[in-house]
Order: structure tokens, then C-alpha cells, then sequence
């Protein structure tokens, strides 16, 4: 149990909880002592010995020099940090640590955020005095997001304390001894962690920098930066991107203790350099005439007025996205409603909206514990099932991985091994949507097991036995509410006396889990149905790409035949802006303002920054523009999210008052509010074991659209392929490399790649974002 | 990618799992490596260590860059590591690192041109009494003077000559 003591710093007394760390206390209350080597999130090591002062155990007895960062608060501990000998020693020490450094501050990329300079400054070092010749290293190739300068490091040991100690990665260590000590890989290459852009943030030098921002290089100082929540997954991190001339020059981590702390990973910090893209919409279009796009709003309005005259309101339909703001989503739907219709969907397919409605109701009902990331980090136990945390919540796998550091077994069921596999405990390659029955299984002790997975469950039921604090985490983003549902029950289950078990589900999108929550929306197939049988004439779609829903162009084509009127507000030209009567362009997601709602049912405002450029209308902006051309301005006023959504009232008060620095607020529904409902699951049929099935991959780099807008992540994403476990392939005949045609079975083809670690009868697909400039380039060059 | 014999990995991989932690086998699995590359641990032995012990290569490679007696280049059959350290600083070892260099036209971390010799400094041979000291191989000769170095020299030469390598 926490103590309170009293302690003394540099003559004056605080009150502090015993066993906290010294210099993280002075930390906190502004009494800044130099350090390297210590890290909030990394720990203490006592490597660098910046951080000394004078410490005496009691006001009597003499002070000692000792690291700050190895002391523990005791009661009546006396702290100097600005005794003479202690001052004399740190600066003695950063002069030592600055022995082999280049002195490059002006052409180095740290100038202006250094912790070097910071530290040295304060630790009044100021003269060189050695005259030795220094030591220089060859820099190595580490891929296309980090860039390698090794003769600037202090040897503090960070890097690889973060990669490899707290990130898990394997491929960066420390070589050699004394003053010859390396930091890199054993030869050159990509650097193999999704986390290893958080280097530029954790090497307090200019060692490790971010590779695309030196392309682009402009002082911190002249980076406008307003903080704003990561667009490229569900979990929400809060990040920082730095604007200048009118372009995005990078992102990094924003500090929020309630979601990602200090870190970020790798499609975060370096997708977001679509917002510089080519493809970035810089004009309206009418019908292939370019406009302003603030005319082709009041036009999109005049044009929808009279298809409503002539066929009534229920022929206009809209799409939301889970990529745009609660607010935008909203504002779509008052727009909707005062056109007179209703019919507005969210999901790619109805089966996908079911599970995220449902995954959401059971997120914010209060009925089972959900964890956050710090949650997780601390679970004993994990399952994980229906998909490759890496890759589809990389921030949760960060925060698993500290659960593995601290001993807790972790479960994984999935059709296919991901990176998280590397360190789990056991993991089930099963067919896809039988992860819900395997789950039940563990949870239910009574239930019988088949011999397949036998030594699986018998593991996972004796580890959740022992375990305090189980954690399931299940993927809520490919419509299998059979294992959203599971999962739930999971939870509720284990969780007994003297076990809290709880849960989190990951989805589509950054809002996915803030439009599964909305009021009266539609299941995608009634407004596909309508345009088909030509009830819906028209189509509004806000921030996505339709072509992605459809397995083919050619069906995405059919779809859209029947439309009369496709208008399309988005930040990025794609298949469907490319395909529509109306584009109206918006700003990206970094100079937004607006709410997303992250996996744990977590509110996080973001503030847009305004740069200036051919676009400057966010897509919020541009719906209200449109319901005011309509003489509906009236809608708007206190329309907040508030009321199109299913959000309680007294949350929906902290929610009109949330801050962009603000850690978020959680959701919960009142009482008053029923979860939505959802049409009970019908399981997925499954299909006879001998047929084949089909897993679409997600990757980290390459399955998300946005971020494939980044050069550095299109390079890093996979190219098309089939793959198959070698002993199916082995019955078909096939060979690696061989072209495997399924287009009759599964309607997929391409060179097959074995994988010993995908599941029997199984065939993987990589979920791949092409970029629409590429698209047409590959149909010209099939036309050609 | 080299390969080596079976049964050398196989006793490699066993003495590992003699310990609760296979890493533990590390130093002595690049001591063998070293025997059986002739003398230095090339990358593949790197490769072929993490491997073995299970472990990643930039933890292998770690280890066989932190200490004195593995090495990642080739080096001579014999290495002479002189102690420059206080005693034998104080002692003269500089007239003997001296002598060393100029008998066979060397300087400080070469090998000779024959592959015989590889001159190496090293902190302390636990010696100081007996100073300046050096070792060749894994012989420890004390209380050296420069025309003692010319001696000890001339005798492995005539010995090397004679067969005794
Ligand atoms: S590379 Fe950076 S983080 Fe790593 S030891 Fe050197 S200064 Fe520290
Ligand atoms: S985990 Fe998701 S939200 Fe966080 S930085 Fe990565 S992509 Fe962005
Ligand atoms: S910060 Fe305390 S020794 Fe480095
Ligand atoms: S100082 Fe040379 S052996 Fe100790």
C-alpha cells in the first residue's frame, strides 16, 4: 500500500509516496535534474550517472552523491541537486559523454527538440578541454523510416533499452566495449519493429532521426503543431503533426496517459504523409467540370432538391465513414434528414456493421470491465482471437507486449501467425469465424475439446486458473458477431471472485466504434437494395472509398450503375471520387477539428490547424454550408453528436466541453439508453472443412488507404499473393512461386507463397490499399 | 551459408540446454565457432551461434564484439597481446611494444604477412608484480626486457621452423 513521507529537496519540504523514484518526483514538480539514461516509460538503469545529487538518508547525517534515478523516497531523505560537488560531478560527466560527439548541432536534425543540448546546457558544461581526434562510425541502411547517425551518439543506452527490452524487437543491439560502443543492426536492412519510428523520439541525440522529415527538414520551432488523434486505426493515439508551407512535415507521439503514453507505431507517425500526396483533391467537380468547391456544394444541393422533387425524399441515401469525426457523420445525417430521408449506412456490409454495433453497445454498457492500453499492460493473462493485433491495433500489441514482459502468457486464435505470435505463449491457427467456439471452449472448462486443439485449450484453461487479471481482446472489424458475442460471454464468465476478467475489441476505423453507436442508421445492403431497384437515385458519400467494399471492380462498377447522382465529399481522389457526378474536396484529417471515439468507447477531441492551400473547407464545414444552402441552419444549432448519437446526456455534456488536450472521456450509456439493439447472430455457415477458405490479411503497412499514400509505407506494404499451407499446396500440386489460380472457389488468384503458420485449408489474400493514381495507371497499362 | 559438421552442432545445442537459460551456452558455443573457423568468428558463425542457442544475432553479435579473446576478423596462429597497463606502463612496456613492432614489421592490431603473428594491447595481465609482461598464445612470459622479446621470438620461429607449430 502507498505511504506518504516527507522529504526534502534542496531546502524545501514535499510530500511524496514512499518508494517513488527520486528524480521522477523532481521531474514532476519542475526541479529539473539532468539525465539520459532514465525514461518514464523505460525505467531506471543508472547507466549515464548524469542524473547525481547529494542525497543523505536524514537531515543529520552527511550527504552521499548518488543517482536520483536508483534512489527510492524514504522518510526524511535530504536531496541537493544543486550542492557544489554534485553540480561539479555532472558536469564533469555530460564532458565526458560529449568526448566522441561531432559538435553538428547546426546541420543536425535534432537542433531545436535536442535532449543533448538540453542536458548540457543544464549542466553548465561549457568548454572542451580534450584534443583527441574522435571516433567516427559508418552509418548503416535502416529502411526508408529512420536514418542512421551514429557518431552523435552518448552511448545512454536507450535505443535499445526501447526496442529491444520494451518493444521486443530483435534485430537492434549494442556492439563492441568501452569508447567503441555501436547501436545499429548486425548489417544493414529495414529495421524489423512496427514501433521503430519511436527511436527518433527516444535517442535523446541525433542518432536515430526520422527519415522523411530530414526530406523536408524545417526547425521544431517553425512547425505550426496543434494536437490531433492518429486517423489510421482504432485505437485512437494522440499525435502531433507539424505543418509548414502547407505541407505536413511529420507526426509525432503526443503524451496522453490514458491511450498510447509517450509511443506511437509506425503507420502512425509515417502514413501520414498522405496528407502531401498527389492525389489529395486541390479541386471541385462537377460532372468533369472543375469548380470551387464551395460551388460544387450549393450545385450538389440544387441537383439533390430536384431529384427529391421529382422521385421524393426516400431516392437520396448517404454513406458515412469511420475515418471522418463524429461531428462530420452527424452533420451527414442532419443533412439527410433534412432532404426528408433517413436512409444513411456506415459499414462495408451489413454483417460488419452487426458486429460493431454490437461490440460498441457491449463497450459502453458498463456491463463488463474494458481495458484501456495502461489496462492491458497489466493483464496476466491474454486471449486473442479473429485477427493479427499487429497489424489491426498495433498500440494494443505495444501494450501486450508489456503484459509478456511482466510474465503474462498470452493466447492468440487466428486463421494466420502475426508478429505477436513470436512471443506468445501457444497460438491456434483455426479456420476463420471458429474462433468463437474455441473461446467458449476455454471459458467453459466442461466443454468437450477436440484432439486438434487440445493441448491449446488445456494451456489456456490452466492459465486462465491462475490468472488475476485475464484480458481478451477480439477483433470487432470483420463482422463476426458470433465471436464478439463470445468474447463477452468470456468475460463475463471468468470473471469471479477474486478474478476481474475484462475486454476490448478492435475495429475498422478510428470513429468505427463512434458511428456503431449511432441512432437510426441502416444495414449498408438497404441502400444498396434501393439502388438497385432504382428506389435510390442519388448517393452522398462522405470520406470513403466504396470500391474497397466490393471484392471486384467490376462488381463495384455494377453497383454504382443504377446511381443517378453520385456526390462525394473526401480529402483523397479514389475509385468513387473518380466515378463521381459531384467531388467536393475537404481538408485532410490533420487540419480537422472534430471527436473520434476510440475502441474503448474513448472520446478525443482533435483541433484542426488551418493551412492555407487550394482546400481549406473542412468536410464538417462543407455539410453545414450544404444544410444552410438548404434553409435548414436551424438543425445545426445544438445538433451536436450528442443527439444523432446514442450517447448519454451527462457524457455528452463533458463532451461538448472536451478539450483537444484533454485525455478523452470514456462513453458509458445511461440508464435510460437501451444498448442498441442487433439482430441476434446468426454463426457464419460454416463451410466443410475440405472446401477452402479465404482469410483477407491485414497488414500494418499496406491494408489501410490512407497511409498507402505514404511513400515510405507503400514501400514497406506486400505485394499481391496467395498463400497456402505447404501441405495443401502439396495435395493441389502446387509449388512455391507457381501462379494458384482460385477464381472459381474463392475468386482470388496470384503466386503462391507457402506458410507453414496459416491454418489448414486455408487460403490468404493480402488486404491491399491501392492507391487510386496506381489503379489507373495499371488499367491503362491493361488497356495498353 | 557454411554450414558445419552435424555433430558439432549437436554438441553446440546440447551443452546450451544444460543451462536454465540457453543464452547462458553463448560464450563458450563462440569459443568453439572461433576453434573451428580457425581462429576468428567470421559472420556466418554469428549466424549460425544465434541460431544454435536460439537467441537473436545482434545478442550474438553483441557478445562477440564486447570481448577480448573472440574475434570477428581474421588473426594471426599466435596473438601477442602486450599489457600496456600502469605497472607495466610504469616498466617499460612501450620499449617492448617496440621491439615487437620493428622484429616483425607490424604495428599495433596487424598480423604479420606470414599469418604467424597478431599484436594486440591489452589492460592487466594479473601480472604486475612481474613487469611489463606480455602473452604469446597461451604463454605468459614476465619480466620483459627488449632483448628478451628478440629471444622469445627467435625460439618460436626455430620451433615453427622445426615442425612445432
Ligand atoms: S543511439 Fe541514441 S539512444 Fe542509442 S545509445 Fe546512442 S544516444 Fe543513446
Ligand atoms: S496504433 Fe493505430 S492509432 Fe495508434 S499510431 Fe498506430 S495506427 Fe495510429
Ligand atoms: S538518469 Fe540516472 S544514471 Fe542515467
Ligand atoms: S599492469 Fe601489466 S600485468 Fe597488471
Amino acid at each position: 500500500m502507498s505511504q506518504k513521507v516527507t522529504i526534502t529537496i534542496d531546502g524545501r519540504a514535499y510530500e511524496v509516496e514512499a518508494g517513488e523514484n527520486i528524480l521522477q518526483i523532481c521531474l514532476d514538480r519542475g526541479l529539473l535534474i539532468p539525465h539520459f539514461c532514465y525514461h518514464e516509460a523505460l525505467g531506471p538503469v543508472g547507466a549515464c550517472r548524469l542524473c547525481a545529487a547529494s542525497i543523505a538518508p536524514s537531515a543529520d547525517k552527511p550527504g552521499r552523491l548518488d543517482m536520483t534515478c536508483m534512489t527510492r523516497a524514504a522518510d526524511g531523505m535530504v536531496i541537493n541537486i544543486n550542492d557544489d560537488y554534485a553540480r561539479a560531478f555532472r558536469k564533469k560527466v555530460i564532458e565526458d559523454l560529449m568526448l566522441n560527439h561531432p559538435h553538428d548541432c547546426p546541420v543536425c536534425d535534432e537542433g531545436g527538440e535536442c535532449m543533448l543540448q538540453n542536458m548540457t546546457v543544464l549542466s553548465e558544461h561549457q568548454h572542451r578541454s580534450t584534443r583527441f581526434p574522435k571516433r567516427t562510425w559508418e552509418n548503416q541502411y535502416l529502411g526508408p523510416f529512420i536514418h542512421h547517425e551514429m557518431n552523435r551518439c552518448i552511448t545512454c543506452y536507450r535505443c535499445t533499452r526501447f526496442y529491444g527490452d520494451y518493444a521486443l524487437g530483435r534485430d537492434l543491439g549494442a556492439f563492441g566495449s568501452r569508447n567503441r560502443v555501436y547501436f545499429g543492426r548486425v548489417r544493414d536492412g529495414v529495421l524489423e519493429s512496427e514501433f521503430s519510428g519511436n527511436l527518433v523520439d527516444v535517442c535523446p541525440t541525433g542518432v536515430f532521426t526520422d527519415k522523411r522529415f530530414r526530406e523536408v527538414y524545417a526547425r521544431p520551432w517553425d512547425l505550426s503543431t496543434a494536437r490531433s488523434v492518429c486517423v489510421h486505426c482504432s485505437v485512437g493515439c494522440t499525435v502531433l503533426p507539424g505543418f509548414r508551407h502547407g505541407t505536413l512535415r511529420r507526426i509525432k507521439p503526443a503524451e496522453n496517459s490514458a491511450v498510447n503514453r509517450f509511443f506511437i507505431c509506425d503507420r502512425g507517425r509515417f502514413g501520414g504523409e498522405y496528407v502531401n500526396h498527389p492525389s489529395r483533391l486541390r479541386s471541385g467537380r462537377l460532372e468533369g467540370q472543375v469548380i470551387d468547391p464551395e460551388e460544387v456544394a450549393d450545385a450538389v444541393i440544387g441537383r439533390l432538391k430536384a431529384i427529391v422533387a421529382e422521385h421524393g425524399p426516400q431516392s437520396v441515401a448517404a454513406l458515412g465513414s469511420s475515418r471522418a469525426s463524429l461531428e462530420a457523420n452527424a452533420a451527414l445525417g442532419i443533412l439527410l434528414a433534412a432532404l426528408g430521408s433517413q436512409t444513411i449506412a456506415f459499414f462495408a456490409s451489413d454483417a460488419e456493421r452487426a458486429a460493431a454495433r454490437r461490440a460498441a453497445a457491449i463497450t459502453v454498457s458498463g456491463q463488463v470491465r474494458v481495458a484501456s492500453l495502461p489496462d492491458m499492460e497489466k493483464a496476466d493473462c491474454v486471449f486473442v482471437a479473429g485477427g493479427d493485433l499487429t497489424a489491426e491495433a498495433a498500440m494494443m500489441d505495444l501494450s501486450i507486449r508489456q503484459a509478456i514482459r511482466a510474465g503474462a502468457p498470452v493466447f492468440i486464435l487466428s486463421p494466420r501467425a502475426g508478429s505477436l505470435d513470436q512471443y506468445a505463449r501457444m497460438s491456434l491457427r483455426v479456420r476463420p469465424g471458429t474462433e468463437a467456439a474455441m473461446l467458449s471452449q476455454i471459458a467453459d472448462s466442461s466443454a468437450p475439446v477436440g484432439t486438434e486443439a487440445q493441448a491449446f485449450v488445456t494451456a489456456a484453461r490452466q492459465a486462465l486458473a491462475d490468472s488475476k487479471h485475464p484480458l481478451v481482446l477480439a477483433s470487432a472489424m470483420r463482422g463476426d458477431t458470433a465471436l464478439v458475442e463470445a468474447a463477452f460471454e468470456f468475460t463475463r464468465r471468468t470473471t469471479t471472485e477474486g478474478r476481474v476478467c475484462s475486454l476490448a475489441y478492435w475495429f475498422s476505423g478510428p470513429n468505427a466504434a463512434g458511428v456503431a453507436l449511432a441512432n437510426g442508421d441502416s444495414p449498408p445492403s438497404a441502400v444498396w437494395d434501393g439502388i438497385r431497384d432504382n428506389r435510390i437515385k442519388a448517393l452522398i458519400v462522405l470520406e470513403r472509398d466504396l470500391s474497397r467494399d466490393f471484392s471486384s471492380e467490376n462488381e463495384f462498377a455494377a453497383a454504382l450503375k443504377n446511381i443517378r447522382f453520385l456526390a462525394v465529399i473526401d480529402s483523397i481522389e479514389t475509385a468513387t471520387t473518380t466515378a463521381a457526378n459531384a467531388v467536393i474536396p475537404c481538408v485532410s484529417h490533420y487540419q480537422s477539428s472534430g471527436t473520434f471515439m476510440n475502441f474503448e468507447g474513448r472520446c478525443q477531441r482533435f483541433a484542426g490547424l488551418h493551412i492555407p492551400g487550394p482546400v481549406t473547407r473542412t468536410n464538417s464545414e462543407l455539410l453545414i454550408r450544404m444544410i444552410e444552402a438548404l434553409g435548414e441552419g436551424d438543425r445545426i444549432a445544438g445538433a451536436e453528436y450528442s443527439t444523432a448519437y446514442d450517447i448519454s446526456a451527462d457524457s455528452s455534456l463533458e463532451l461538448d466541453a472536451l478539450e483537444p488536450d484533454h485525455v478523452g472521456v470514456r462513453v458509458r450509456l445511461g440508464s435510460h439508453l437501451q444498448p442498441p439493439s442487433v439482430a441476434p447472430a446468426n454463426p457464419p455457415t460454416a463451410s466443410s472443412p475440405l472446401q477452402f477458405a479465404l482469410w483477407r490479411t491485414h497488414f500494418l503497412f499496406g491494408s489501410e488507404e490512407l497511409s498507402m499514400l505514404a511513400p515510405p509505407i507503400a514501400e514497406l506494404s506486400p505485394k499481391p499473393w496467395v498463400e497456402m499451407h505447404p501441405e495443401d499446396a502439396r495435395h493441389r500440386r502446387l509449388t512455391e512461386g507457381a501462379t494458384a489460380d482460385l477464381t472459381k472457389e474463392l475468386g482470388v488468384s496470384g503466386p503462391l507463397r507457402l506458410n507453414d503458420r496459416l491454418a489448414r485449408h486455408v487460403v490468404a489474400v493480402p488486404v491491399l490499399a491501392v492507391p487510386c493514381a496506381e489503379r489507373s495507371r495499371e488499367r491503362e497499362e491493361v488497356m495498353a | 551459408m557454411t554450414t558445419i559438421p552435424d555433430l558439432l552442432r549437436k554438441e553446440l545445442s546440447d551443452h546450451c540446454a544444460h543451462y536454465a537459460s540457453r543464452r547462458v551456452g553463448l560464450i563458450w558455443v563462440l569459443q568453439k565457432l572461433q576453434a573451428h573457423f580457425g581462429g576468428y568468428l567470421p559472420d556466418e558463425a554469428i549466424t549460425l551461434a544465434a541460431e544454435i542457442v536460439g537467441i537473436p544475432e545482434p545478442d550474438v553479435e553483441g557478445v562477440a564484439t564486447f570481448y577480448n579473446w573472440l574475434f570477428r576478423e581474421p588473426v594471426g596462429r599466435r596473438i601477442i597481446v602486450v599489457c600496456d597497463s600502469i605497472s607495466c606502463h610504469l616498466c617499460g612496456c612501450d620499449s617492448i611494444v617496440a621491439r615487437i613492432q620493428k622484429r616483425l614489421g607490424i604495428g599495433m592490431g596487424e598480423t604479420t604477412p606470414d599469418g604467424e603473428f597478431t599484436l594486440l594491447p591489452v589492460v592487466c595481465l594479473g601480472n604486475c608484480d612481474k613487469a611489463p609482461t606480455m602473452m604469446i598464445g597461451d604463454e605468459l612470459y614476465d619480466c620483459l626486457t627488449p632483448d628478451k622479446v628478440d629471444e622469445i621470438l627467435d625460439s618460436i620461429y626455430a620451433s615453427a621452423k622445426a615442425g612445432g607449430r
